[in-house]
């Protein structure tokens, strides 16, 4: 049986969610940036805005140069997570497995449904009149047999509302365009294959498995496949694990270690109030840096055992940080994650933890209790 | 080298060695069993590099020699050959005939140069106990020590030999078995011997044998009979347990173990995957067992039980709890407890042995 893997792909999906909230922003240049410093970034661009320059990645101060007009809002990102999950609502009835991609993006199987539903063609179409109709948000449709190709499909041939890549059509499909259109293909890939002139993902088809090899190492192999349209991934719905998220931009960019060491130091509190409050403890934690030339660096390790304790998640965070922002370049952002674990409940140890560790909880929930009371600043950290 | 031996022998011998054979290997040789025709009978031995184990079972011996076999041919041939004599016959260093009624085979080995050397373990000045003794220790202790590679120390079983007394002590760093027996004579050692080498010495020596126990430097042997039993001993200081084991636990509970255990199946049924966490809520004459697991569901189940102290509610990774309470001897065991938090120590209640017998478990905090 032929797989139908179907991909959604809202178009500027928080702008559009804005502009459904709010309707006098519809046709003009929208930005989405955190506010309280023209040195934050822009997080998100409505197709006016990108008319006029503005990049996503781009400084607040800069995009305003390019486009004086610019209408800057804070995002609100649950708003987006809220429009998400009413998007996946409307894709339940007919979309067996989904499998959520980035915020508002989803893969669908629609394997062995024709039956039930008809051609997978008709349910896309009917999938794009019911968002559309039920949330007034405007998207596109991939279809194909497998993931790659249906995303692939439903970025690249946009004024389409949807598009059906037939088995078979895959290489020839996805040959004329360029690598940049195909997941995998991040920035520092295409550098390297621009190097042999492979700049269209039909040049990547057309070299052999080992040939790519040899430039890319061993992740070469998974790109060619994809580049042939060969991707044998299944859509898996997600494990439910949550997340708290918290970052920071910096006012001033900097690259001085004590002063990353205190942010995240604030950042890691604040993650541990969150847990606490929440009963919970943090299985993973995971640090994404912003550069200033709007270069991302990221890392993640587990936390074992599970904790919800600042000092704890600080050092962790200290760590991380340590690996990740090795440039020599001014930082402008920093963020943690801290995903929730699984049971919330720690198995105590015979041997560990010491009893500084019992200490330490005892401290962070005096702490906490202070901070209920006389609020957040009220006391903090001799660092 | 040239012997005739029977089935069974052959059987017996293989069925020794073959436990310490790893089925996977990168060193070819240690797929083999290395066969020494002596003039006290056929030595065969087998060896993953960290339990070597050897035995000697009768043969009549023409010729004297040695070659290695793969072991697990060896031991298909000798299932499937008739009951009747079965002659080996070496012909070179690495090949070998073997004739039994009118079935003919013959095998390629390897020298028995490349076959390593067992370690030297001098047992002039060895322990002496009881298998049975032995037995009793490992197969109520062993099942604590960690499987995990994280704390190397933990995946040993502690052996404490003292002139009165025997103790092994194993552990996971959340559960503990400890047990000591009366012993007489020794000098006192403190051994940390892998699991794996004990369970050896379980399957391989009758209760009622004397096994002579002997240390090199960084080994232990076993001996008894032709049956020998080597293993690299772990290295390391092993954690203070005897600090962990509270002494001010003023709560206490004495359940019927069957009870107990089933009550625990029933509710691990819902119990988280990853934790088993189970709450038992002790006060009165009852524990009541509750399981609340998110996307799942809950159960819930009650015992009558003895209890004195402050009522309590306590987190148990369930599976730690059935394990202990499969390798309590007695009917009735008691638990005693001091706080959520602090570890609980479970005892055989009205075991009527000169051994003495307890176990640890850390709890779970239960954070709602």
């Amino acid at each position: 049986m032929d797989r139908a893997i179907l991909y959604v792909n809202p178009l500027s999906f928080p702008i559009a969610v804005e502009c459904r909230v709010s309707t006098r922003l519809t046709g003009r240049p929208v930005a989405l940036a955190p506010g309280g410093t023209d040195r934050a970034i822009i997080w998100s661009a409505s197709p006016e805005a990108v008319c006029a320059g503005v990049e996503v990645g781009m400084p607040i101060y800069q995009a305003l140069r390019r486009c004086p007009d610019l209408v800057i809002q804070p995002p609100r990102y649950a708003l987006y997570a809220r429009a998400a999950v009413a998007l996946e609502g409307i894709l339940q009835p007919f979309v067996p497995v989904i499998e959520p991609h980035t915020l508002g993006h989803a893969y669908g199987d629609l394997t062995g449904t024709r039956k039930l539903f008809g051609p997978a063609t008709d349910v896309a179409a009917k999938i794009r009149r019911e968002i559309w109709g039920r949330l007034g948000l405007p998207v596109t449709v991939g279809l194909a047999a497998n993931k790659v190709v249906s995303e692939v499909a439903a970025h690249v041939l946009k004024p389409e509302p949807v598009v059906d890549v037939r088995p078979g059509d895959e290489p020839a499909f996805l040959a004329p365009h360029p690598l940049a259109a195909l997941p995998g293909a991040e920035p520092n890939v295409r550098e390297r294959l621009a190097r042999y002139n492979v700049v269209r993902i039909g040049a990547l088809a057309a070299l052999t498995r080992v040939q790519v090899e040899g430039v890319l190492g061993r992740r070469g192999a998974v790109l060619h496949s994809r580049a042939c349209g060969i991707d044998p991934r299944p859509v898996t719905p997600p494990a439910r694990r949550e997340t708290l998220r918290v970052h920071a931009s910096l006012t001033v960019e900097t690259n001085d270690r004590e002063a990353l060491v205190v942010l995240l130091r604030g950042l890691a509190e604040e993650i541990g109030r969150a847990l606490r409050r929440r009963r919970a403890t943090a299985e993973r934690l995971h640090v994404r840096v912003r550069y200033a030339d709007h270069r991302d660096a990221a890392g993640d390790e587990p936390l074992e055992p599970a904790t919800d304790l600042d000092g704890e998640l600080a050092a962790a965070a200290r760590r991380l940080a340590d690996r990740v922002a090795t440039r020599r370049i001014a930082l402008t952002a920093v963020g943690l994650t801290a995903t929730i674990g699984a049971g919330s409940d720690v198995q105590l140890s015979l041997f560990d933890p010491p009893p500084p560790a019992l200490r330490r909880r005892s401290l962070n929930d005096a702490i906490d209790r202070v901070r209920r009371r006389y609020g957040t600043k009220s006391i903090r950290y001799a660092h | 080298m040239k012997f005739t031996i029977t089935r069974e022998q052959l059987q017996e011998g293989l069925a020794a060695v073959a436990a310490a054979i790893p089925a996977k290997t990168t060193l070819p040789v240690l797929s083999n069993v290395l066969l020494e025709a002596t003039k006290n009978g056929i030595r065969l031995s087998g060896t993953d590099l960290d339990i070597a184990v050897s035995t000697t079972v009768a043969a009549d011996v023409d010729a004297e020699g040695a070659v290695t076999l793969p072991a697990k041919k060896l031991v298909d041939i000798a299932r499937e050959l008739p009951p009747a004599p079965i002659r080996f016959t070496g012909a070179g260093e690495q090949r070998v005939s073997i004739e039994c009624g009118r079935a003919k085979f013959k095998l390629l080995g390897l020298p028995k140069e490349e076959f390593p050397s067992f370690p030297t373990v001098k047992f002039d000045k060895a322990w002496k106990a009881a298998a049975g003794v032995v037995h009793k220790l490992v197969g109520h202790v062993a099942f604590a020590a960690s499987t995990e590679e994280s704390r190397p120390i933990l995946n040993g079983v502690l052996w404490e030999l003292r002139p009165d007394r025997m103790r092994m002590v194993a552990t996971n760093g959340h559960r503990l078995a400890k047990m000591d027996v009366p012993a007489s004579g020794g000098s006192t050692a403190d051994l940390i011997v892998p699991p794996k080498a004990l369970e050896q010495v379980r399957r391989l020596y009758a209760g009622d044998a004397e096994v002579e126990i002997a240390k090199s430097e960084n080994h232990i042997g076993f001996r008894s009979g032709g049956k020998l039993v080597f293993s690299r001993l772990i290295e390391g200081p092993y954690p203070n347990y005897e600090q962990v084991i509270p002494r001010e636990n003023d709560k206490a509970a004495t359940v019927d173990k069957a009870a107990m255990a089933a009550a625990l199946r029933r509710m691990s049924v819902v119990a988280s995957d990853q934790t088993h966490r189970i709450r038992l809520a002790f006060s009165g004459g009852t524990v009541k067992f509750s399981v609340q697991t998110p996307d799942l569901g809950e159960a819930q189940d009650e015992l009558p039980v003895t209890y004195e102290g402050e009522p309590l509610e306590i987190g148990f990774n369930a599976m730690y709890l059935l394990e202990i309470l499969k390798y309590m001897p007695t009917d009735e065991v008691r638990f005693t407890f001091k706080a959520p938090e602090r570890a609980a120590t479970i005892e055989p209640v009205g075991w009527n042995d000169p051994a003495s017998y307890m176990a640890l478990v850390m709890p779970l905090r239960l954070v709602d």
